[in-house]
């Protein structure tokens, strides 16, 4: 995986660096949250490791930013800091992380959270290809919902997407057969 | 307890820490283990520094910010002792109790003196 690795300390950053290119990933490592932040808007990082405390712009920051952005692809932002307990924690995933690491790091459970990490960004873009895939009745057009049941579709979009209204006219091409059948026209 | 079966000295560095950094350049590059022991001395002479500038100044929020930094820097090369010794400055500088902190500043460099020597060992051993 491309991971993005924000850490102030250079024999922290450049240990993390190594251990992740030893499982084969693909690393940039910054210095710190705001060249992280830039690093990520140029270019999109599956995966973020952050330490928490650093200069100019710290972990929490960072995983705000990241979050704030909303972007389509998703970021599983991973927190590693020498700060423990459970106050630290709940500010993390308030915050928008997705994981909490304590320093030093223990390689093998931070390499058993990136399969997780990988897990769940695998998972997501299936859900993503699924909500793609609309399941329509050749003919009549309904369209299959969650439960099964097939719908109208101005019933199945009112559903999901609850800003859209509908407007009912009629196509030319319709119009035109309507009149036909009803003997109005030749 | 047999003394014969103690150690005469222990090392600063923590054994496994420096067995799984060892492992790590062996995997990747292994000019690795020093490159990081050299970065881990410059960085802790930096910091070093730095508190003492931030002792000076009375600089409560710098003195947490280093010593939290001298502390990560530490754990990760398993200077155990130095990484504790930092921890204590972090707390009593988030405690605001900065008359605790300038013995644990000599504490701090008189460490890095052991760490900076026991590193220097470690370069001169065969990997």
């Amino acid at each position: 995986m491309k991971i993005l690795v924000a850490e102030d300390d250079g024999t922290s950053r450049m240990i993390l660096k190594a251990m992740l290119q030893k499982a084969g990933h693909e690393v940039v490592a910054m210095e710190n949250g705001r060249m992280a932040w830039d690093a990520w808007r140029i270019e999109f990082f599956p995966v973020v490791i952050s330490d928490w405390d650093m200069p100019e712009l710290d972990g929490i920051g960072l995983c705000r930013q990241i979050r704030s952005k909303g972007d389509e692809r998703y970021t599983y932002m991973i927190l590693l800091t020498a700060r423990g307990g459970k106050a630290n924690y709940l500010e993390a995933m308030q915050a928008g992380a997705d994981d909490f690491l304590t320093k030093p790091a223990d390689d093998d459970q931070l390499l058993a959270r990136l399969h997780v990490a990988e897990r769940i960004l695998g998972l997501r873009r299936q859900m993503k290809q699924l909500e793609a895939l609309l399941p329509v009745c050749a003919w009549c057009k309904k369209i299959r919902d969650e439960d099964g049941k097939w719908n109208q579709m101005e019933t199945y979009i009112s559903r999901h997407n609850s800003d859209m209204r509908f407007t009912h006219g009629s196509c030319p091409e319709c119009a035109a057969n309507f009149l036909k059948q009803a003997g109005l026209a030749p | 307890m047999n003394a014969m079966t103690e150690a005469p000295s222990a090392s600063s560095l923590d054994r496994a820490a420096i067995a799984r950094l060892r492992a790590l350049a062996r995997e990747l590059d292994p000019s690795l283990f020093a490159e990081i022991m050299g970065t881990f001395l410059d960085d802790a002479a930096k910091y070093r520094t730095a508190l003492r500038s931030a002792m000076d100044a009375q600089d409560a929020a710098a003195l947490e910010h280093t010593a939290h930094a001298m502390k990560g820097a530490s754990m990760s090369i398993g200077a155990l002792a130095l990484a504790s010794i930092s921890a204590q400055v972090e707390h009593a500088a988030e405690g605001g109790t900065l008359s605790l902190i300038p013995p644990l500043i000599i504490d701090i460099e008189a460490e890095i003196r052991r760490v900076q020597a026991d590193i220097a060992l470690e370069l001169s051993a065969p990997a």
